[in-house]
């Protein structure tokens, strides 16, 4: 058999049913192979593009995501989207073709060293030098990218590999001495995680993406609801604990709420559960949390202390962990004396859970947001972009399940969002899926909207228009004196007529009825629509946590901190 | 996050996979941190599908534990000690040229240390000088002191802890 169909087979022995990516020279021989089988291939227009799909489809549906480019260009062009599912912890498998090996390190045509590169985007970078070696190295790849701390793995293969021959035997596991990533929480660690929470008179639970990506957030919920404490999440963590529950208070951080960024910072105690503590999560360390005794859970033992100290880690599988502390609670049967901290919970969660701050007019993104968790079914996937539109997203959109809400977290990868919606329709053709975007990020990758029409994957792009890289431009009002360096786009171009171009829906709404109009629309209609929304050009985000700030030191953009 | 100056020796022994791009990987995890390595040696362990690395750099205690997490989680990474410099046995083996004059000199080096001469010419000599790390380091000096010495090449440290 040769090294393609050992491939092709070995994906799926894996249960792919669905690959994202761009042929070319070094990988015909595999994409030959691809049409002997009955796993779909989406066509991307650009291969950064691909491994965002990739990302998407992964995070909506919990399984591995698969994408695929030439060698060279292809497989730099590539390098973007792996990264950005490495800073996010996505399982991939990211496939690139390569010169043979008897033309490798001699600057063969489209030949660069892809595992020098992508070894430091990935979990792992395997090279295969012959055919044989194909189903024990995909094995593996499935393996390393599923388990433990997910994230991306690349296989690099040779066109020689593609198209030699070679017996086959395809192993049902594989066992990697250097990688144990089934380690059992340690009970005595647990026992002692919930003697500090009992000890502990102003708890609140951190819930970051591992909850989500482990499965954990049902133990979370329960956790939560049996002990009665609020429960703040990452930007990653959104949808771990539905937010419109009344222990939610929503994201912490630099774009957080007013009451989760203050009742972290009261906090006695905080049970941080499968975060990084990311500079965007904590602002200025020194001032997160300063009260608190931090209990850390999470399957990366790296994490521990990386960012900020823990007095106490319990690391390893988070479901296995939290399932055992919530059985730990419910035996013990006795909550904290946490009445006067609940109080002090709802009262600040009461005043703040509502409410829109910093706001030029009635139909600003804060509402469109608003309108747009009204009109969609809890299950529906929002994706976003980077910049203002996802940290308007953050504030202001209440995600009320697991895998509902796609972002560029830890990279902040502008164009994500699109082609992440793309894949995300792949694995969910059921739910709505909507893009927040930008009109500076959708530039960077709506030529995806060729592959959402060719496909039939229909999403719908929300672009809150600025006419300018927003995020940069609020900056440059608040600390560079309002001078807008390369911010402002002078043409850009006209949203309605070029989805229309591309054979998808085109609109644009001056007003909360038209858009509640086109929106409804939009989320049923099977072609994809833009709905470009003309925001007021200086439409700044708040709450907003400047640079060097603590979490305390909110601006709420009129005049008050 | 540089091991700071003045700071304590770090010893890692590292079990790892005998395969290409092993210590690329590991060198990577150093590089990203700014770790200035000391001194790496690597060899073939009792099994054939498994190297030792020695990695020897300076840094805090506490960076240095952090740290070995994170060669931990190296795939191609089976097992990492931290090796006590003071229970460890470190050893490490130089080839050293030196000018007529250098034999003598090296003698007078206290240490525990063992010298022996390879090659010898009116030119001078080549010497071999097997020892702890510290050792090789005041032989080195006191050759240039001399102005004696025109080459050196070291191993890097091999160590085990003492049980
Ligand atoms: C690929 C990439 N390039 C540059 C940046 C830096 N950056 C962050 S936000 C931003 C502006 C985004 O503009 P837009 O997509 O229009 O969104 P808005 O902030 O206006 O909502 C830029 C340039 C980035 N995050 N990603």
């Amino acid at each position: 058999m040769s090294g393609s169909r050992a491939l092709i087979k070995a994906l799926e022995r894996e249960g792919v049913d669905v690959v994202f990516g761009i042929p070319g020279g070094a990988i015909m021989p595999v994409y030959d192979e691809l049409l002997n089988s009955d796993i779909r291939h989406v066509l991307a227009r650009h291969e950064q593009s691909a491994a965002h799909m990739a990302d998407g489809y992964a995070r909506a549906s919990g399984r591995v995501g698969v994408c695929m480019a030439t060698s060279g260009p292809g497989a730099t062009n590539l390098v973007t989207g792996v990264a950005t599912a490495y800073m996010d912890s996505t399982p991939l498998v990211a496939i690139t073709g390569q010169v043979p090996t008897s033309m490798m390190a001699r600057d063969a045509f489209q030949e660069i060293d892809a595992v020098g590169i992508y070894t430091h985007v990935t979990k792992y970078s395997f090279q295969l030098l012959r055919p044989s070696e194909v189903p024990y190295v995909t094995k593996a790849a499935f393996f390393l990218a599923s388990t433990g701390r997910t994230g991306p793995v690349h296989i690099d293969m040779p066109k020689d590999v593609q198209t030699g021959e070679a017996e086959m035997s395809f192993p049902d596991r594989v066992d990697i001495r250097g990688y144990r990533p089934y380690v059992p929480p340690d009970p005595a660690a647990v026992a002692r995680a919930l003697d500090l929470l009992l000890e502990s008179e102003r708890p609140i639970i951190l819930a970051g993406g591992g909850v989500i990506k482990s499965g954990a957030h049902d133990y979370l919920l329960q956790l939560a609801e049996s002990a009665l404490i609020p429960v703040a999440t990452t930007l990653m963590g959104k949808g771990a604990i539905p937010e419109d529950h009344p222990l939610s208070l929503g994201p912490v951080g630099m774009h957080g709420t007013v009451q989760a960024n203050k009742l972290v910072n009261e906090a006695d105690l905080v049970l941080a559960i499968g975060v990084r503590f990311s500079d965007r999560t904590t602002m200025e360390v020194r001032g997160f949390a300063p009260d608190a005794t931090i209990v850390h859970f999470d399957v990366d033992p790296t994490e521990v202390g990386k960012n900020v100290k823990a007095h106490h880690a319990v690391t390893g599988d988070l479901k296995a962990s939290i399932g055992l502390l919530l059985r730990m609670f419910q035996e013990r049967a006795r909550a904290g004396s946490w009445g006067a901290w609940r109080r002090r919970v709802e009262e600040v969660a009461s005043q703040w859970r509502d409410a829109i701050v910093g706001v030029k007019s009635e139909f600003s993104p804060p509402h469109i947001l608003r309108a747009m968790r009204e009109i969609l079914p809890p299950d529906s996937v929002v994706t976003t972009e980077v910049g203002q539109n996802q940290m308007w997203a953050e504030l202001y959109f209440k995600v009320l399940r697991p895998r509902t809400f796609i972002t560029s977290g830890g990279l902040g990868t502008m164009g994500f969002g699109f082609p992440a919606a793309i894949g995300a329709k792949a694995a969910r053709p059921d739910v709505p899926v909507v893009d927040v975007a930008g009109d500076g990020s959708f530039m960077m990758t709506m030529n995806s909207l060729a592959t959402s029409i060719d496909e039939k994957l229909p999403v719908v792009v929300v672009v809150l228009n600025n006419s300018s890289l927003g995020m940069v431009a609020q900056w440059q009002r608040l600390f560079y004196n309002r001078r807008y360096a390369a911010t402002i786009f002078g043409a850009n171009p006209d949203f309605v007529r070029l989805a229309e171009s591309f054979g998808a829906e085109g609109v644009r709404v001056y007003s909360m009825d038209e858009f509640r109009n086109a929106f409804r629309t939009a989320i049923r209609s099977d072609v994809t629509t833009v709905i470009d929304v003309p925001i007021h050009p200086e439409e700044d985000v708040f709450p907003f946590v400047g640079p060097g700030r603590t979490l305390n030191e909110m601006l709420l953009g009129d005049g008050r901190e | 996050m540089n091991g700071a100056e003045g700071s304590s020796q770090i010893i890692y022994s590292l079990i790892v996979e005998n395969k290409p791009g092993v210590l690329f990987r590991v060198a990577s995890q150093f590089r990203r941190r700014s770790f200035n390595i000391e001194s790496v040696a690597v060899g073939v362990t009792e099994r054939p599908d498994t190297s030792r690395m020695i990695i020897t750099m300076r840094g805090d205690q506490q960076m240095a534990e952090d740290f070995a997490r994170v060669l931990r989680r190296t795939v191609d990474v089976i097992d990492v000690d931290r090796m006590d410099p003071g229970r460890a046995v470190q050893r490490e083996l130089a080839l050293i040229r030196v000018k007529p004059g250098g034999k003598e000199i090296a003698g007078g080096v206290r240490g525990e240390g063992e010298l022996r001469i390879l090659a010898e010419s009116s030119d001078g000599a080549i010497i071999q000088a097997i020892g702890p790390p510290d050792y090789l380091s005041s032989l080195v000096d006191a050759l240039v002191r001399g102005k004696v010495l025109e080459e050196v090449v070291r191993t890097g440290v091999v160590a085990l802890e003492v049980r």
